[in-house]
């Protein structure tokens, strides 16, 4: 009985909804993890801001589909991942980022994002207390959400089990049988097992998986750090994106926001990245960010600071994720590379592969599809203006 | 007429208020254990406010109301300047901390000397001028009543930092949870300030109760004791 109709390599915030929706389409699935549990590797240290507000039009429409599973989906199954809408604001101070960030709206809005540049005024009374000195305005994105990393995985799970998904924990996938360049078996410490198709969707280690397959995948990790606040009175509804380097020529951008428990929960972009899966904290980390959220609204000083962390971001030469099959390998898909926002990518794209594996098409546009190809050229100058 | 209110209740060796009187007024009988006690002449010039360490003095100004409906009572304060309450209406206590009325903070008076302390003047009802002794910085909050019983013995709380009570545990156990770092994420036990220092133990015979066997069970993350602190600690002050 260990035949399956697709296996699904991590339980995390791309391996649990991808397991949903296939195991609502009616395949029999199973999902290895070689963690204790659901949600346990790099998705529970992301901040849980979702956002549609992307310059790639595959991630502007992936995300999309994500907002609307996320913002539906206690009413749809009754599980509470801490949806809260509130959207993002990038508060601008600097010429340059106004130019880019509306020049990125015709786009954006074409491809079906809300969005829109509001004046100072308006950024001041969405985000009350930010400091007004030479603030220009900024973009507004009132569709975009946040919800708790922490719940999510659990939600897609318990759903996936109600359609016959089974969830194998502490079980670590070791070696994997090809026959004529078709993978015919996934064999962990435990167990052997087979499968129609074989999904790899475990984030930060996907490369090591890269010998056992033998093939290139393109993954390295690198590390952000983050924290969390002791809860205060809800004042905050957007989450915020403040797009200027530090005077302390540390960090590229920082973003926060206020979660539903209303703790503040805030991580930055170091400007040389810390390459590596080392998840130890930094002393640097909260002199840094404290002096750049405070200078952004003062207030904040005030906040009790609870917690610090460090994930990964798996990344891929260009920035994007790999979602596809493998070119040279039958009955692999890639799930991979998903460069900081598995998270907030994938319940739109685990909907987008079900389809995809089941119905052999998109629900995204298929130009939009195309971004995330394995077989497009990595190292092309393409840059993407809104990572 | 100004005269000060020498609350000393301390039979300690203390006596900056005896040296403070540039006229010698204060005097203390038999040694620096003796309670201080005031002869009649003030100049009103405040040193013993600025410079009682136990902040028991304060200085009444009589004159301050031609009508005598009010005076003016001037008190040490040693709070941070951003919460000087100036202009505010404040409410006063005496030296239990009972309240006695309403006053207004008229003036703040500093000295170079003196690094934290300011002297405010509060304007209050003649009646008063004698029993207040201090004032609210700001008025006390009580809190909402709870809504819930917090001592119900049927289903107690587990974790008192994020008030998660024992059913929900059980529910999340019910549902198949081994993982005691999911557990946290799901129903928030140890999610606190404390991060389960004490939950974590009733935690673990909570699965025993339910049956899970001990090796079924995977432990959460031990993280040391920490205590929370202001973002604002984080910035080098100027």
């Amino acid at each position: 009985m260990n035949n399956y109709d697709a296996i699904i390599i991590g339980a995390g915030s791309v391996g649990t909804p991808t397991a949903h929706f296939l195991s609502q389409k009616g395949l029999k699935v199973l999902v290895l993890e070689m963690r204790a549990a659901s949600g346990q590797g790099d998705n529970k240290a992301a901040i849980g801001g979702v956002r549609a507000t992307h310059s790639d039009p595959g991630k502007i429409q992936t995300c999309i589909e994500s907002l609307k599973i996320f913002s539906t989906w206690e009413e749809e199954y009754g599980f509470d991942m801490g949806w809260k809408p509130g959207g993002y604001c990038f508060p601008v101070y600097e010429e340059k980022t106004e130019e880019v960030l509306k020049g990125l709206l015709p786009t954006q809005k074409n491809y079906g994002l809300k969005i829109d540049w509001i004046n100072k005024h308006k950024v001041a009374e969405i985000v009350p207390g930010i400091n007004t000195e030479n603030l220009r305005g900024g973009t507004y994105s009132p569709e975009d959400g946040q919800v708790s990393t922490l719940l999510a995985p659990i939600g897609f799970q318990r759903e996936a089990q109600k359609n016959g998904a089974v969830f194998q924990f502490n079980e670590k996938v070791i070696k994997y049988e090809l026959k004529n360049n078709k993978l015919t078996s996934v064999i962990t410490d435990k167990k052997k097992y087979s499968a129609g198709v074989v999904i790899l969707a475990n984030g930060a280690d996907a490369a090591e998986h890269g010998p056992l397959l033998g093939m290139d995948i393109p993954v390295v990790p690198d590390t952000h750090e983050a924290g969390i606040s002791a809860p205060v009175k809800q004042f905050l509804a957007p989450l915020i994106v403040d797009l200027r380097s530090g005077p302390e020529g540390k960090t590229t951008n920082f973003y926060f926001g206020q979660n539903r428990e209303g703790q503040i929960i805030f991580c930055y972009t170091p400007k040389e990245l810390f390459i590596g899966t080392d998840r130890e904290s930094q002393s640097e980390f909260m002199p840094i960010i404290a002096n750049r959220m405070i200078s952004l609204i003062p207030r904040l000083q005030n906040l009790l600071i609870r917690r610090v962390w460090r994930g990964c971001y798996p990344m891929t030469p260009d920035g994007v994720p790999i979602i596809d099959f493998a070119p040279e390998i039958d009955g692999l898909f890639l799930a991979v590379g998903m460069c900081g926002q598995g998270f907030m990518l994938w319940p739109g794209a685990g909907k987008n592969i079900a389809s995809l594996i089941v119905d052999k098409k998109p629900i995204i546009s298929e130009e939009a599809n195309n971004f995330f190809r394995y077989d497009r050229d990595f190292y092309a100058a393409k840059k993407e203006a809104l990572k | 007429m100004v005269y000060p209110v020498i609350r000393c209740v301390q039979e300690i060796p203390c006596d900056p208020c005896v040296g403070s009187c540039p006229k010698n007024l204060i005097t203390m009988k038999d040694s620096i254990l003796s309670l201080p006690e005031y002869t009649e002449g003030c100049l009103g010039c405040s040193s013993c406010v600025m410079l009682c360490p136990g902040l028991a003095i304060t200085l009444v100004f009589n004159n301050y109301d031609p009508n005598k409906e009010k005076a003016l009572v001037m008190m040490p304060f040693e709070f941070v300047n951003e919460t000087v309450p100036l202009g505010c209406e404040v409410t006063t206590t005496d030296l239990e901390g009972n309240v006695v009325g309403k006053g207004k903070v008229v003036a703040v008076k500093t000295k170079e000397s003196v690094d934290k302390r300011r002297l405010l003047l509060v304007e209050v009802p003649e009646k008063d001028k004698l029993l207040v002794a201090g004032f609210h910085i700001r008025d006390i909050y009580h809190g909402e009543p709870l809504t819930e019983d917090m001592q119900d013995e049927e289903d107690p709380i587990i974790c008192r930092c994020e008030r998660v009570r024992k059913s929900e545990i059980v529910r999340e156990i019910r549902m198949g949870v081994r993982d005691m770092n999911q557990l946290k994420a799901v129903a928030r036990p140890s999610m606190g300030g404390c991060g389960g220092k004490t939950c974590t133990d009733i935690i673990l015979k909570i699965f025993k109760e339910e049956g899970v066997p001990m090796e079924e069970i995977t432990l959460p993350t031990n993280r040391p004791l920490v205590a929370e602190i202001h973002l604002g600690d984080f910035v080098k002050k100027k």
